[in-house]
């Protein structure tokens, strides 16, 4: 059930509710929300555990969820929260930790992107071209052509993601990122979240989405480049 | 037939959103057959597009990766608080 979102507010077809569409051209998709589909989860009848449990069990890895999403260590605090409370005032507990963890991983995921909707980040001019001028500069001359060699990286994604040291960098450069980049990256490479769904979001339009994630790229390849292949590269040097 | 490696870059990015076709996307292929640089660059986009999903698999907790590889833990005070605030409901 797509529909355009135009440039002034509308009423959805089911004429439920308007949606401001000022800067977006997107399609807004509706997102399954766990809270509202208990049908699919495992639930077992009865309220059995201790909610004090969960924080124990789960409070870790939820936040390290958050933080990787929200950078601040407060907002990523308040969302774990809200996501258990939410969890138990919507549902019963479940048959085993693991598919209790899915369940309230659900749910953040969409404390998150409400989080990103209510806090809106102005997008400005220079965020929204193709490159930063010192970019631009730094790599490409006059024609438009590498100015210095772009050297390959050498270890497999796979192996990256299990090295905590490589995690580091990683979270560190993603933090470099301008907020609204940094936002539009996670949601889009991290999350794999349609373009359509995230210009809603965000509240930016396509063409503004497409410049911003490139500049995101470009400055986390940039980053990473420097910071963990460059460096292993002087390493075997 | 030509673009600069400039324009390239960008259009590698716009290729994940396949953004990049027809014509467009020729320019590109036959840029990235012909430049070195082009090429690692274009893959090195396409490997953080890899590992950036990964990572967020990792972080939902579908494999114990995260687990090993963060050090980010929810402080004590916040445990405190939200059992506090979940026994309260």
């Amino acid at each position: 059930m797509d529909y355009p979102i135009g440039r002034k507010r509308f009423a959805s077809r089911d004429g439920d509710q308007a949606v401001d569409g000022a800067t977006s051209l997107c399609y807004r998709r509706p997102v399954a929300n766990p809270l509202s589909e208990p049908a699919e989860n495992p639930v077992v009848t009865g309220r059995g555990d201790d909610p004090s449990t969960w924080v124990d069990l789960h409070g870790d890895a939820l936040y390290r969820f958050a933080i990787l999403r929200v950078k601040d260590p407060g907002t990523a605090e308040d969302l774990v929260q809200e996501t258990f409370l939410s969890a138990l005032r919507a549902a019963a507990p479940f048959k085993s930790e693991s598919s209790q963890r899915t369940w309230l991983v659900g749910i953040l995921k969409h404390k998150i992107i409400d989080h990103f909707r209510k806090n809106t980040v102005e997008v400005l001019a220079a965020d929204i071209a193709p490159w930063e001028e010192e970019d631009d500069v730094e790599y490409f001359d006059r024609t438009g052509h590498w100015k210095r060699a772009v050297h390959p990286w050498k270890d497999s994604p796979d192996e990256l993601v299990e090295n905590k040291e490589f995690w580091k960098t990683f979270q560190s450069c993603l933090e470099r990122l301008p907020e609204t980049h940094r936002r539009a990256f996670t949601l889009r490479e991290i999350d794999e979240t349609k373009s359509e769904e995230i210009c809603e979001i965000l509240a930016v339009s396509p063409a503004n989405l497409w410049v911003m994630l490139h500049r995101a790229r470009s400055r986390l390849r940039k980053c990473l480049d420097a910071k963990w292949f460059g460096a292993a590269r002087k390493e075997v040097r | 037939m030509m673009i600069n490696c400039k324009e390239s870059a960008i259009r590698s990015s716009q290729l994940r959103e396949r953004r990049v076709k027809g014509i467009r996307k020729l320019e590109l292929w036959y840029h990235l057959l012909i430049c070195r640089f082009c090429r690692t660059y274009h893959g090195q986009i396409q490997m953080l597009g890899k590992l950036s999903r990964l990572i967020g698999k990792a972080s939902a907790g579908s494999t114990g990766v995260f687990e090993d590889a963060s050090d980010e833990r929810l402080s004590a005070e916040a445990k405190t608080r939200i059992k506090k605030n979940l026994t309260a409901v």
